[in-house]
């Protein structure tokens, strides 16, 4: 019983772990698109993919797109 | 008389269903957004942007993602059943995205040399960011409630679909934000 508190401890801190990356990841993104804009306007397909890649980071990590393909949640409800 | 018991299993049924749901909802919504880019860029190029302040632009949308930070932590901790975490982080969030809509609607709207009918660089930013705003707005709502329904414990670890579906609404603002900034601030030279 106590094993899996701790279990549930560790991936709750993994999870916020995970969501600090990301936001540091997305922080220095962010301070690279803005770079770009000011020195290179011109360069907009690098600050687009910038974005891009921004987005995939937010849906992916965020948004847990991946809950929708998902098909083991009434087993786990169950188990 | 029938009595309805909802098993842990039957939430997470309708939670998958309403999940499908409201992606479907952020696809449809998705389309207003992605046309107001293609008008952007249809109408101004690749070449020319509106005349805006750098510094606001930058501020505002650091400012969003931090939100999608703690709302992605008022997230967690409502999935593994920590109260206080969790509405500490909607809080946040909440109070975020309030500077965001200060920022943009506070400050860079009364700023902007140009009015929304001053040609076309004004109309597509007040557009653009009048129906960024506009959603925003709806999201602290959102996040008000659950924070209220929070406050009177209507959440436990299984059962927090509420807050699952304001969290993904959250994001999906943000994630607009992410591709309007650049189309409004960083791509092409300013023009009033």
């Amino acid at each position: 019983m106590e094993a899996k508190v701790d279990e549930k401890m560790e991936e709750k801190k993994d999870a916020f772990r995970k969501g600090v990356a990301i936001i540091i990841l997305l922080f220095f993104l962010t301070l690279s698109e803005y770079w770009i804009g000011v020195v290179a306007y011109a360069w907009w397909t690098a600050i687009l993919a910038i974005g891009l890649l921004k987005a995939v980071f937010v849906v992916r990590d965020y948004m847990h797109i991946g809950r929708l393909f998902e098909a083991d949640v009434e087993e786990e409800a169950q188990a | 008389m029938t009595t309805h018991t909802s098993t842990l299993a039957d939430y997470y049924r309708k939670a998958a269903t309403n999940r499908m749901g409201l992606w479907l909802f952020l696809a449809s919504d998705a389309f207003l957004f992605i046309g107001l880019l293609v008008a952007r860029f249809y109408l101004m190029g690749f070449q020319t942007r509106p005349e805006l302040n750098q510094l606001v632009g930058l501020i505002v949308t650091l400012v969003l993602l931090v939100s999608s930070f703690f709302m992605n932590r008022a997230e967690i901790a409502a999935q593994y059943g920590d109260r206080k975490q969790f509405l500490r982080s909607t809080l946040i969030t909440m109070v975020l995205g309030i500077i965001f809509l200060v920022g943009v609607v506070g400050v860079e709207w009364q700023i902007a040399p140009f009015g929304p009918a001053d040609g076309v660089a004004g109309s597509l930013f007040y557009t653009m960011t009048g129906f960024h705003a506009f959603h925003v707005l709806t999201g602290v709502i959102f996040l008000f409630i659950v924070y209220r329904n929070g406050r009177k414990d209507l959440y436990t670890a299984e059962r927090h679909w509420p807050v699952e579906a304001c969290a993904v609404y959250w994001h999906f603002v943000d994630v607009v934000w992410i591709f309007f900034y650049p189309a409004l601030y960083l791509i092409g030279a300013a023009v009033l």
